[in-house]
């Protein structure tokens, strides 16, 4: 049963290209979730060194708005005090995504409606990662 | 389709495991400093410290493994006066200024299991906090 030589090559270019497709779509599903992976340990650990910065600072004085933003600098830019124009440590996250709340005892860090941007889908971020440190003002870092 | 499934299993299982390992070294770190600050030598406070640290596990702002979404259960505490000879319950409480907590959960294996036969694979994290003279610091 076989056919004319032109038959075949014409089949084996279509079991190919199918089997392309299939290897693209895996590729690119690896990739995606990999990605999203990595970039949800970036948020742990900026989340995490925003919690230890606050924790850190003393409380209950006229500075504790100034400390806020330097803690909402550190986990999106890296640096309490940022350049100009610096790049966020995760694409397409800003200030506004982090939450920090102050209790009496610690101080929690928190990512809010955020959406985690991985090529074909968004995971939302709300409320995770979440960081608590207990207060422990002028301790080493 | 081995070739295919190890880096699946690479990207996906072992990317997983590194953000576990993340989450819970964060929550160790935090964990460890809240057990330290209440060390003071005297039983009630070591028996605070052993609470001290499962406390950020639970409440509204409960530190979470496997991208926040499952509770951290399995914590461990025990304390040292000289940070080689950990106690989990020391008789007398006096002297011991190191705390550790250790908290380890299963990751899960997905695609790996083609290598090898597991559904999950444990992941831990440890910290020592110190406390001294009124200072408590991460000592590891």
């Amino acid at each position: 049963m076989k056919g004319t030589r032109s038959a075949e090559a014409g089949s084996a270019l279509i079991e190919f290209a199918g089997s392309l497709i299939l290897l693209a779509v895996m590729f690119s599903g690896i990739f995606e979730i990999g990605y999203s992976f990595y970039t949800y340990g970036e948020l742990v650990s900026a989340v995490r060194a925003g919690a230890r910065y606050a924790a850190l600072q003393p409380r209950g004085t006229s500075a504790d708005p100034i400390v806020a933003k330097a803690v909402r600098n550190l986990v999106v830019y890296g640096d309490p005090a940022p350049a100009d124009r610096s790049k966020p440590v995760v694409p397409g996250l800003t200030t506004e995504h982090v939450e920090l709340i102050n209790s009496g005892d610690a101080s929690t860090v928190s990512v809010r409606g955020f959406a985690l941007d991985a090529l074909f889908m968004k995971v939302k971020l709300d409320g995770r990662p979440t960081v608590t440190f207990p207060v422990n003002a002028g301790a080493p870092q | 389709m081995t070739l295919l499934l190890g880096l699946a299993g690479l990207g996906i299982d072992i990317g997983r495991m590194y953000v576990i390992r993340a989450e819970l070294q964060s929550f160790t770190d935090a964990a460890a400093l809240t057990a330290a600050l209440q060390l003071n030598g005297t039983d009630s406070g070591l028996a605070q410290a052993r609470t001290g640290a499962g406390r950020l596990a639970n409440g509204p702002h409960a530190m979470r493994w496997d991208m926040g979404t499952q509770s951290i259960t399995n914590i461990a505490t025990s304390f040292s006066s000289d940070k080689s000879n950990w106690q989990e319950q020391p008789s007398k409480a006096a002297g011991f200024r190191f705390v550790r907590v250790v908290a380890t959960e299963p990751a899960p294996v997905i695609f790996l299991r083609i290598f090898q036969p597991l559904t999950s694979t444990n992941v831990a994290a440890a910290s020592v906090a110190s406390s001294q003279e009124g200072s408590v610091r991460l000592v590891q």
